[in-house]
């Protein structure tokens, strides 16, 4: 079972990954640079004086009401004159009022403080914080304000403590809307950072687990994390996606589908090659066969590389239940992805080219309907799937109250009422209702889906199912050409050979998934084959 | 360069295959004037007539669809095809028709002259059936009445496909017919339709065929003939045998044939060409109108030696008949004996026509009786 890395390239050649001075692998999504984004530069630094040390963050944040300065001194040791500085909403009062004020302002300190060393002292003795630390970098000490810390400057010292006190409104661990399951766990990623990555880490408990945080966007300062398994992913994808982020020059990064769209391989092509997902089983489960995931702060859709064309059909609980019945979900996936970008064409270019494709009392029945009809099929058809998106988008934004009045106009008045009024033929009706709930099953992929079944239908007008042909030729030598951080997009779904196929177009069942997949982990062993663990029983 | 050669020669490749191919003509459902069914006649004067029956589709919810005859002239079936637009105002669409009707005299004439078009042409496919007309104009077949199907074209293309229960006329399409005129030896038949009076309506009915020469008309085959045919060419896969007082009962009995499989054996004897016709069907009773006990196992036996006997009386004389009269090998003999013996079909190829005439045929027709249904005696009154 002792597959190395270099092992795997051999096998697969001048495929894999990135070669120096290769232009195919070169980064080719365009370089952002942002004027002269980020917070200008602080050179005054503090002072002595706490007065004057008050009034340069007061500077600092002129004109901005949020920041907070709060003086006190102890009752016994004068000394200890001190002021703490804060962001109303960013803190967690409680922990400010108790655990720096009541102890500096109520506790007798006389008795064993250091009056010499007295920040220190404070620090080491009085304040009840499990985050403490002295700074002397005013940049850094406003940018700890801003994450919601607190600062503790004393009187007679040019440094102060940074202590952690953030506490702001979140958002609880909810069940993710975009992926729902029957089986499998109910909880997804919130908006909050560190409670993501506490999610992962809950799954994963490993040290091998690795978390690199960094800081993007030149005004917003959103923090990223990059998360991997060490011995399990592979060096160069995380050199590349460090080599990536590195590049992105961006005032701000709001979601991950900022950065998703800046990192993409094929920046023009409609198929995504950054995987999202919302919820932890998925990403742990992308880590554990050595993907590297990226985390932003704000964004419950964690981003996964490399991503590859298949793991478009794979559900999470695919892998929770009997492998035959998550097949044949993962078979209907697959199946609807073709019918929802081909149905129409094809039905337009039978009906328009292919006459004699039809039996004969099909070919009636449709002729019947369509008789006084005044739109050409293909123009009744372009309109249809139009308006068929139209109601998507619009049950997508719409406040839920007004859902009665959409399904209505929808249904009754663009169905019914445009089939009995003649305006299109009820087949056409049928077809747009089909390729809509198809088009449905696969969320993830739904803009490639309308791009390629509007590319498919002109095929068709144009040129009947040989112009559907070519068009689809054309998706594949498409689909077949791009690359996620080196890997073809393809991989999996073209390759059967040993164990990369298995978890593709099929799940394999759990007992004979000994390996993980080749191509993008680097220990391949995923179990020691029981097969016969139930079978001998 | 070389990229950029590479890349305008795959886009010059993609052009071209545009434009070579076909499918270029974009036509709407509704523009169509789908062509059920053919009939083609030829008047005094040497024209075509022909008169498609064309399907009338209706916008209403009412899905029943009617139809209507379309007669045209001209000197060629094109040309009477193509007439057609001056009376119809659509282009006919020929892909979906199903039968092609052809009149006495067109048959007489030669087949080939005017099913070449329906052969050649790329829109009617290969499955059309050709029927052979024993009214005195093809039309007439058209314009007989309706029964389960509004189209009549299409209830004889469903007549047909169904013909194989009854076997009492064979069944023949374009491909067929186009592949056994081409074969030699063998001459081909055209199942036959005519108008039936039932009450006053005249309906059409399928059966008998017409036995063709070459590619002329040049008898016809009663049903019950039509029958013994199929059983010599092994195309009978249903049907009834109707066995009556000639095989000593009181009253008619009727068998059902399950299954048959006839085989043909070319054998040479001291030069002499000799076939042998090994009948073998397997038969239930299906209907006993008479009280005759069948499950007697004397009683079936005399049953099945007495069909057997008539069986192959029966396919004996048609096969004299044709011989004698027509010399014209329906039965597909030429065909066994290339199968079989190569070399003596080539020596005797270009005489076929006197070598059928005079070879030997020898019939074993075997009969077997399965069963008696659901019953096991006959139904008898207070019995």
């Amino acid at each position: 079972m002792q597959i190395t890395i270099a092992n795997i390239k051999n096998l697969i050649g001048d495929d894999f990954m990135y070669k120096k001075g290769s232009k195919k692998y070169k980064m080719n999504h365009p370089e952002n640079s942002v004027g002269q984004a980020g917070t200008s530069p602080q050179t005054k630094n503090l002072t002595a004086s706490l007065e004057e040390n008050i009034s340069l963050f007061k500077n600092i944040f002129k004109d901005d009401q949020t920041l907070v300065t709060r003086e006190f001194q102890n009752k016994c040791v004068k000394e200890a004159k001190c002021c703490i500085v804060y962001i109303s909403g960013m803190i967690n009062t409680e922990v400010v009022n108790e655990n720096i004020i009541q102890p500096v302002l109520r506790d007798n300190l006389s008795e064993d403080i250091d009056v010499k060393n007295l920040l220190e002292a404070l620090m080491k003795k009085v304040i009840v914080s499990n985050n403490v630390k002295i700074e002397t970098d005013i940049n850094k000490m406003v940018s700890s304000i801003i994450s919601g810390d607190t600062l503790f400057i004393l009187e007679g010292y040019d440094k102060c403590l940074v202590i952690g006190s953030q506490g702001w409104e979140k958002r609880s661990i909810m069940e993710p809307e975009s992926s729902k399951v029957v089986r499998g766990p109910r909880e997804g990623f919130t908006e909050s950072l560190m409670v993501n990555l506490s999610l992962i880490r809950r799954k994963i408990q490993n040290p091998d687990l690795k978390f690199k945080f960094r800081e993007m966007g030149e005004r917003t300062h959103t923090s990223t994390c990059i998360c991997y398994v060490e011995g399990l992913a592979i060096e160069e994808v995380l050199t590349e996606l460090e080599q990536r982020l590195n590049k992105i020059k961006i005032d701000g990064i709001l979601d991950s589908g900022y950065i998703q769209e800046l990192i993409k391989d094929a920046p023009y092509s409609p198929f995504e090659t950054v995987g999202a997902f919302e919820r932890p089983d998925v990403v742990a489960s992308k880590l554990l066969e050595g993907r590297v995931a990226l985390f932003v702060d704000g964004s419950p859709f964690v981003l996964t590389v490399p991503f590859l064309g298949v793991e478009n059909f794979q559900a999470s609980e695919d892998y929770y239940n009997n492998y035959i019945f998550a097949n044949i979900n993962r078979l209907i996936r697959g199946f609807t992805a073709v019918t929802s970008t081909t149905i129409p064409a094809i039905f337009l270019a039978l009906v328009t080219y292919h006459q004699e494709m039809l039996p004969t009392p099909l070919l009636i029945s449709i002729s019947s309907s369509r008789q006084g009809v005044p739109f050409p099929t293909s123009l009744s058809l372009f309109i249809m799937l139009f308006i068929f998106d139209i109601l998507r988008e619009v049950g997508t934004r719409m406040p839920g109250p007004v859902g009665q009045a959409v399904n209505i106009v929808g249904t009754l008045v663009l169905g019914q009422a445009a089939v009995q009024a003649k305006l299109v033929s009820a087949p056409v009706i049928i077809v747009t209702a089909l390729t809509g709930i198809t088009t449905l099953i696969n969320m993830n992929i739904i803009g490639s889906t309308i791009v390629f079944r509007t590319f498919y239908l002109l095929g068709a007008s144009f040129l009947g199912i040989y112009g559907v042909l070519m068009c689809i030729i054309v998706m594949y030598l498409h689909m077949m050409s791009i690359r996620s951080f080196g890997i073809p997009y393809m991989m999996n779904s073209t390759r059967a050979k040993n164990h990369d196929g298995q978890d593709a177009w099929i799940r394999a069942p759990w007992w004979d998934m000994t390996l993980r997949p080749k191509i993008y982990s680097k220990d391949l062993t995923r179990q020691v084959s029981n097969k016969k663990n139930g079978k001998n029983k | 360069m070389k990229k950029f050669k590479r890349v305008v020669m795959s886009i010059i490749i993609f052009i071209n295959l545009l434009f070579t191919a076909g499918c270029w003509n974009y036509r709407e459902l509704d523009d169509l004037a789908i062509v059920a069914g053919a009939a083609i006649d030829k008047g005094a004067d040497g024209q075509y007539t022909i008169t498609t029956e064309i399907v009338e589709v209706d916008g209403s919810n009412d899905t029943k669809s009617t139809s209507k005859l379309v007669s045209m002239r001209g000197k060629t079936i094109l040309d009477a095809i193509r007439n057609g637009i001056s009376v119809t105002g659509k282009k006919l669409y020929w892909s979906h028709c199903k039968v092609a009707i052809l009149s006495k005299e067109v048959a007489e004439e030669g087949v080939t002259t005017v099913l070449d078009i329906f052969i050649r042409d790329a829109e009617i496919r290969n499955v059309v059936n050709i029927l052979y007309s024993q009214q005195d104009t093809a039309r007439e077949i058209l314009e007989g009445q309706q029964t389960t199907e509004s189209i009549k074209s299409f209830a004889l293309d469903k007549i047909l496909k169904n013909e194989t229960r009854l076997s009492k006329a064979p069944k023949t399409d374009l491909l067929d017919f186009s592949i056994e005129l081409q074969t030699k030896g063998t001459s081909t038949v055209i199942p036959a339709v005519h108008l039936e009076d039932v009450k006053g309506s005249m309906i059409p009915r399928v059966a008998g065929a017409a036995i063709m020469k070459n590619d002329k008309m040049v008898g016809e085959l009663g049903e019950e003939e039509t029958k013994d045919l199929l059983f010599v060419r092994n195309e009978v896969k249903g049907g009834v045998l109707v066995r009556d007082k000639e095989v000593g009962l009181s009253a008619p009995i009727s068998l059902e044939i399950f299954g048959n499989k006839t085989k043909v054996k070319p054998v040479v004897e001291s030069g002499k060409l000799k076939f042998k016709v090994e009948i073998d069907a397997t038969v239930g009773i299906d209907e006993i109108e008479g009280n005759e006990n069948f499950i007697d196992d004397n009683a079936v036996k005399r049953l099945e030696a007495s069909t057997s006997k008539e069986t192959q009386k029966n396919v004996e004389e048609l096969i004299k008949k044709i011989q004698s009269e027509y010399g014209t090998d329906i039965f597909k003999f030429g065909e066994k004996l290339r199968e079989k013996d190569i070399n003596k079909w080539k020596s005797v190829s270009d005489k076929w026509e006197e070598v059928f005439r005079n070879s030997e045929v020898d019939v074993d027709a075997r009969v077997h009786v399965k069963n008696s249904a659901l019953l096991y005696k006959t139904l008898k009154k207070g019995g």
